[in-house]
């Protein structure tokens, strides 16, 4: 038995039957446990050695999951933290909530019809909630203004010396817009699907805050947005799934924030501008020779969606 | 003019992406190396359309792109360089529509299903 599983069984008193490990976020090792009883958890960690420049760190994510749980909003309930030496690391363990994170299922097949037809407006009315948290317990959280998002996305795209002009006339454009101020909220930082868990009737919890920060609330709406997360179907505008007046409706039917569509504009333009910076991180990984990759190497070659995305926002004002 | 033998590059790309598909496509190919694969299929045929277009994509920007900039030579270089100093404006209809015209031939490229 692994240093890990014996640490959990401890911890939770109880046997562990198996522990399975499943994919997730970039700066975590995620694993299912299976009790003795068949009871199941998720275990959230992150090693020391591996820590994200990017991610918080997983104590933090825990503290945000119990203060949002607070609040109403959908997330699993945390059972407990740890933060141990290098071979067990720092992590949470968590209520394993059933349902469905797979994009793809969740927009195609059958058994989830009618949960779709109200998921945009559910969405939205879960992340105003969200949005609501108060702040006083969350002090340790990186306050993150629109300047300071674009100013650390640049710098991140001229690390890797490699001129992109539709990436350098996004950023101008972005630059040059007014944006409105909303005040200050918790902000998920990757508010997609993939990070929603569905069942077959609605959506049941939010997922994955290890790039959570305090900002403008028009950020999470844009990135739903994103075309990159409507994963074929292009046309629905929030996530592959629905019409931008439902996520709207919702989100304004638990929030005294009313949302104006030009705002959620530019921060889809700023969403697509990230997928692309960030694709450019991925390959670049490969590039440098830190990882060998053929996934990382055509990631590469996905920079050109961005590219055109942000060209049809730009030049047709195309939001689709 | 080629000193070189057929097949040509593209004709080996053909062969080898030819292969990998029908491999894939076969029922006792498992499931969890066909995902890879399908990524190696579709990098090969970016490479493929590039080997085929890319030098002509390449001249016509190259012409473009220095009338855009006003100079004999173009580069990606330079055009970033010149948006980042604000030598064009963010609405400049010119510069907005070489990078529309080259972002929608790069796409084909890279991934033509994508519009």
């Amino acid at each position: 038995m692994s240093d890990f599983q014996e640490f959990l069984e401890n911890s939770l008193q109880q046997k562990i039957k198996q522990l399975i490990p499943l994919t997730g976020g970039a700066s975590a090792d995620i694993n299912r446990i299976v009790l003795a009883n068949e009871d199941e958890l998720i275990v959230r960690r992150t090693l020391s050695q591996e820590k994200s420049v990017m991610a918080i760190p997983k104590i933090l994510e825990a503290k945000i999951q119990k203060v949002v749980k607070k609040n109403g909003a959908p997330v699993p309930d945390i059972i407990f933290e740890f933060s141990e030496g290098e071979e067990i690391g720092e992590g949470y363990v968590m209520e394993a909530i059933p349902g469905e994170t797979i994009p793809r299922k969740i927009l195609r097949d059958e058994k989830f019809s009618t949960a779709r037809e109200k998921l945009p407006f559910e969405i939205g009315k879960s992340l105003a909630k969200i949005h609501q948290t108060q702040l006083e317990d969350l002090k340790a959280l990186d306050q993150v203004t629109f300047s300071d998002s674009l100013e650390k996305l640049f710098q991140v795209y001229l690390s890797f010396n490699q001129p992109q002009p539709v990436f350098d006339l996004a950023f101008k454009w972005l630059e040059a817009q007014e944006l409105k101020d909303y005040g200050e909220v918790l902000v998920h930082g990757d508010f997609r699907f993939g990070n929603f868990i569905i069942s077959e009737e609605n959506l049941e919890s939010i997922i994955d805050w290890e790039l959570a920060h305090i900002g403008n609330p028009m950020e999470d709406l844009g990135w739903l947005c994103v075309r990159s997360w409507r994963f074929g179907n292009v046309k629905k505008r929030v996530g592959g799934l629905g019409d931008i007046k439902d996520l709207i409706a919702g989100y304004e039917s638990n929030s005294d924030i009313k949302i104006d569509e030009s705002q959620l504009d530019i921060w889809q333009l700023y969403g697509s501008l990230r997928w692309g910076v960030i694709c450019m991180m991925q390959t670049f990984a490969h590039l440098s020779g830190m990882v060998n990759s053929v996934e990382k190497a055509a990631i590469g070659r996905r920079v050109s969606e961005s590219e055109f995305d942000l060209m049809n926002m730009i030049k047709h004002k195309n939001f689709l | 003019m080629s000193v070189f033998d057929r097949p040509t590059s593209k004709e080996l790309l053909e062969a080898v992406i030819d292969f990998i598909d029908a491999e894939i496509k076969s029922d006792s190919y498992p499931a969890n190396k066909k995902f890879k694969f399908q990524i190696v299929l579709n990098v090969l045929n970016v490479v493929k359309r590039e080997v085929e277009t890319g030098e002509e994509i390449n001249e016509k920007f190259s012409e473009l792109g220095s009338n855009l900039i006003g100079e004999n030579e173009f580069t990606i270089e330079k055009l970033s360089q010149k948006i980042r100093d604000k030598e064009f404006d963010h609405e400049d209809k010119d510069l907005v529509d070489f990078l529309y015209n080259l972002t929608e031939e790069k796409i084909k490229i890279d991934n033509p299903k994508y519009k």
